[in-house]
């Protein structure tokens, strides 16, 4: 049983450290910028269906949705996608996109 | 006022000219006032444009066809005005979102929403992912309120226990309805496919008066997924080593702004029959099982809501013998000991809710429940069959009178008819003779009705303090008069600190063939005498003398420190809980006055149970979250003969262990759940036969892999690592059906290790 447990841990453990190890090749790359978008998501369901399909799009690295302040923050790859790209994703999926600057976004 | 978000959109600055039509959004205040809201946004969904409102609230466009224009503006609800053309204006109104609805609950894993008076686990659709497999009742793995175990060996009915008694104490409910009451309560757990639904809310104590008596150590409500849901299709594939499959498909439609439906189908069950420990037996039931449901909302601009639906489930299952079939004369006539169990229930369901003002602070709300349920079985040479038809109705007038004053008054009607009986020898077969002539069929049929009335007072102090207080006095036809106070306190004094204390009256009444599946696979007689004589056959007329029913107090309070370390914006908190149930009335079944019958009686003595736990979670890092949690139960019965001893069957502790790690966007995740489960007493036959008091303390681990592509997921994952087993779960397998055979006695887990595979696929409207 000990030796499963081992087996299973080791699996885990090593999964874990691909992952991590993606994440970090992902910041090796150069044209890494980031956007806010405020937007009319507005319901727990709206926010699923934008973390369901955004991370699809070219050149997304990562996003986060905020329903408290409705925006959408995107960590993207510059050389395959744009701002305007981007946001036709958001309008795509049903919502109003409008960029902020980091300033006026809410942390 | 929130900080103003500044966007300014081209289009708003049109000609001014052309426009007529113009609007005025305004701030309505929590004390009802209201104010004009500069430079909110105005959606027109038609043309897809966004229109900002000027300094003093207003914007005006021009409009020719309907138009739909909503407007929004952060932190505050949104309003939706359809305007026809040739209206001049509309006015739209917007409320701090704070002021409605400070309990949201964002997409974690399972959370403890700071601002319910009772202290609340929630499992959200991300919580039910992590546990893949496949019923309600393996939605729990990763909770330690609540431990999850077989009622026996055969029938692979599962069975939750909370505050250390059993789940027929916990009140169910589907939506605030209650559900799984009397006959599908067994299999209950094991027929909501974990699919369907969207989250799981476990409070622990006697919370409301609002859904009836029957909550004693808590109620767990389920959310499905729902009509408006934007997922026109949801697939999902799984199959494991150990032959369990299951599919499931979703799909959610909205017809209308108004009209909404969602219709599950699930098909799942066991395909083979495995005896892994050998001792003749099937570990777990070959199983089929069915399941489908409609669920329909309607929703008018008014505000009114109509939400109404059916299921339809289907089951049957054989367990026993390795050689046992659906056909009990040929198992008889072979000496084949097996087990067949079908259930097949039909419910449907209707609700509406009205607004009695504009604001809809005060409504009034229906709640109408029909349920049908029939569950035929046999266990060796027992038969038990049963019929249930229960109709509920439930009206509720709910007044925010303000911020701090809430009333909800109301009145229930329920209604049980339940037709069951059991006869203990082949010939209790109808298809064989009629049974009236050669054999004892032991009728308990019953039928009952309530009728109460309930009162709920909700003092809130901004986010400070809760106090909710209410009444529920019923009048059983059974039972006569019944009262049930029951109230709860939260207290935050500083945002680190949450107090909560709660306590009420529950009663139910006890259906005690189907709250004990159990005591049917095994050979022993049943008896209702508390002298406890040594029986050679059932003696059912004292049984029908029972009380059937159960009344108990439960209170308890909880402390949660709300953490300054750990990811940000997450929660790290640390909580500790304890509760105290007590018995004054209760149906007790006794295994241990002598070993070939199970006893009957009524409760003469003390029946309680203390359970301490503390919970802690801390994301150390971004999407890495680690829970760990653990109980403690002391539970105690008075027995015949015995006194006051420890109530058998029942774990002592619980530990639990969570990790998930994500990476960006989830696209992979990467859970694994360690447990510890506590012994348990064994009754006095086990612990004889098995030369230990207490069952061995035991751990369980769980992984799983997802990974996540656009529009649909895998997952691969393993669940009792260790592989480890009860190895004798039945006791005189060999001789089933001599009086000393007892399947009843499961204290670990039936089978050993597995591996599943699954796929989900979501298609987004």
């Amino acid at each position: 049983m000990k030796r499963f447990l081992f087996i299973a841990l080791t699996l885990l453990l090593m999964a874990g450290t691909a992952a991590f190890a993606q994440d970090k090749k992902q910041k090796k790359q150069a044209n890494i910028q980031e956007v806010t978008f405020v937007t009319t998501i507005d319901c727990k369901n709206c926010v699923k269906k934008v973390e369901a399909n955004l991370p699809y799009e070219k050149g997304i690295k990562d996003m986060k949705v905020n329903l408290d302040d409705r925006t959408v923050w995107i960590k993207y790859d510059a050389d395959k996608t744009d701002k305007e790209k981007l946001a036709a994703a958001i309008v795509k999926l049903g919502y109003e996109a409008e960029e902020v600057t980091p300033a006026e976004a809410k942390k | 006022m929130k900080k103003i978000l500044l966007i300014l959109f081209t289009l708003a600055a049109g000609s001014a000219a052309a426009q007529n039509f113009s609007g005025s959004v305004f701030y309505r205040k929590a004390d009802g006032g209201t104010e004009p809201l500069p430079f909110a946004q105005v959606y027109h969904l038609e043309r897809k444009n966004l229109i900002e409102t000027d300094a003093n609230g207003r914007f005006s466009l021009n409009l020719t066809d309907r138009a739909t224009l909503v407007a929004t503006y952060v932190g505050y609800t949104r309003d939706t005005v359809v305007v026809e053309p040739g209206t001049a204006s509309a006015s739209f109104y917007l409320a701090g979102e704070n002021d409605i609805d400070a309990s949201k609950v964002t997409a974690q894993q399972s959370t403890l929403p700071k601002l319910k008076s009772v202290k609340t686990e929630v499992i959200t659709a991300a919580g039910l992912c992590k546990m893949a497999c496949c019923a309600l009742a393996e939605s729990f793995e990763n909770s330690a309120s609540v431990t999850v175990g077989y009622s026996d060996a055969v029938t692979g009915a599962r069975q939750i226990k909370l505050l250390g008694l059993s789940g027929t104490y916990t009140q169910m409910l589907d939506e605030n309805r209650p559900v799984m009451r009397g006959i599908a309560a067994p299999f209950g757990m094991s027929f909501v496919p974990g699919q369907w639904l969207e989250s799981i809310q476990i409070a622990k104590g006697p919370s409301s008066v609002i859904n009836g008596l029957e909550a004693i150590t808590g109620q767990i409500n389920m959310e499905h997924r729902k009509p408006t849901d934007e997922t026109p299709l949801f697939v999902q594939l799984y199959g494991s080593t150990d032959a369990m499959f299951e599919g499931n498909i979703a799909s959610a439609i909205q017809f209308n702004e108004k009209w909404s439906m969602i219709n599950m189908v699930h098909v799942g069950g066991t395909a083979s029959k495995m005896d892994h420990n050998q001792d003749g037996f099937r570990d777990e039931p070959e199983d089929l099982n069915l399941n489908f449901t409609s669920r329909w909302l309607y929703y008018a601009p008014s505000g009114m809501q109509i939400r109404f639906g059916g299921r339809f489930l289907y089951d049957d299952r054989l367990g026993g013998q390795m050689g046992a079939t659906k056909d009990n004369v040929f198992n008889l006539q072979n000496r084949i000991w097996g087990s067949r169990i079908q259930n097949r229930g039909a419910d449907g369901y209707f609700k509406i809710g009205f607004p009695l003002n504009e604001e809809n602070t005060a409504n009034i709300a229906l709640v109408t429940d029909f349920n049908h349920h029939e569950f035929y079985s046999f266990f060796g040479m027992r038969n038990f069959n049963a019929t249930q038809n229960s109709a509920f109705a439930n009206l509720i007038y709910q007044n925010e009178i303000n911020d701090v004053h809430k009333i909800e008054l109301g009145a229930t009607w329920q209604f049980d008819d339940l037709k069951q009986g059991y006869g203990n020898n082949l010939t209790a077969m109808p298809m064989i003779v009629s049974p009236v002539l050669y054999n004892p069929w032991y009728d308990f049929s019953r039928r009952e009705h309530a009728i109460s009335g309930f009162a709920e007072y909700t003092l809130t102090l901004e986010e400070k303090f809760t106090f909710v207080g209410g009444a529920n006095l019923q009048y059983n036809s059974l039972h006569g008069w019944l009262f049930a106070p029951r109230a709860n306190v939260r207290w935050s004094p500083a945002d680190w600190v949450t107090l909560r204390a709660l306590g009420g009256r529950g009663y139910r009444t006890a259906n005690i063939f189907t709250d004990n599946l159990g005591i049917f696979s095994t050979g022993k007689f049943f008896s209702g005498s508390p002298a406890g004589e040594y029986h050679t056959m059932d003696i059912a007329s004292d049984i029908s003398g029972l009380n059937l029913l159960e009344d108990a107090w439960t209170w308890g309070g909880n402390v949660t420190f709300y953490l300054p370390f750990g990811a940000e914006d997450t929660d790290t908190f640390l909580s500790f809980d304890y509760f105290r149930n007590e018995f004054n009335k209760q149906v007790i079944v006794d295994a241990e006055l002598n070993p070939n019958s199970i006893y009957f009686y009524n409760l003469d003595g003390k029946s309680y149970t203390n359970t301490w736990q503390v919970d802690f979670s801390v994301d150390p890092v971004e999407r890495f979250n680690i829970t760990a949690t653990f109980r403690y139960t002391d539970a105690k019965v008075t027995l015949q003969n015995q006194g006051l001893v420890e109530r058998p069957m029942t774990s002592r502790f619980k530990g639990v262990l969570n990790m998930q790690y994500a990476t960006a966007m989830n696209k992979w995740t990467f859970d694994f759940t360690a447990q510890l489960n506590g012994p348990m007493r064994l009754p006095k036959y086990a612990a004889q036969e098995w030369g230990m008091e207490t069952s061995p303390v035991y751990p369980m681990f769980y992984a799983q892999v997802t990974r996540k592509f656009r529009g649909f997921d895998v997952y691969v994952g393993a669940e009792n690592i260790g592989g480890y087993r009860q190895h004798h779960a039945i006791i005189g397998a060999d001789n089933p059906f001599n009086s000393t055979f007892d399947a009843s006695s499961v204290w670990g887990p039936l089978m050993g290790r597995k591996f599943y595979l699954g796929v989900r696929y979501t298609l987004w409207k």
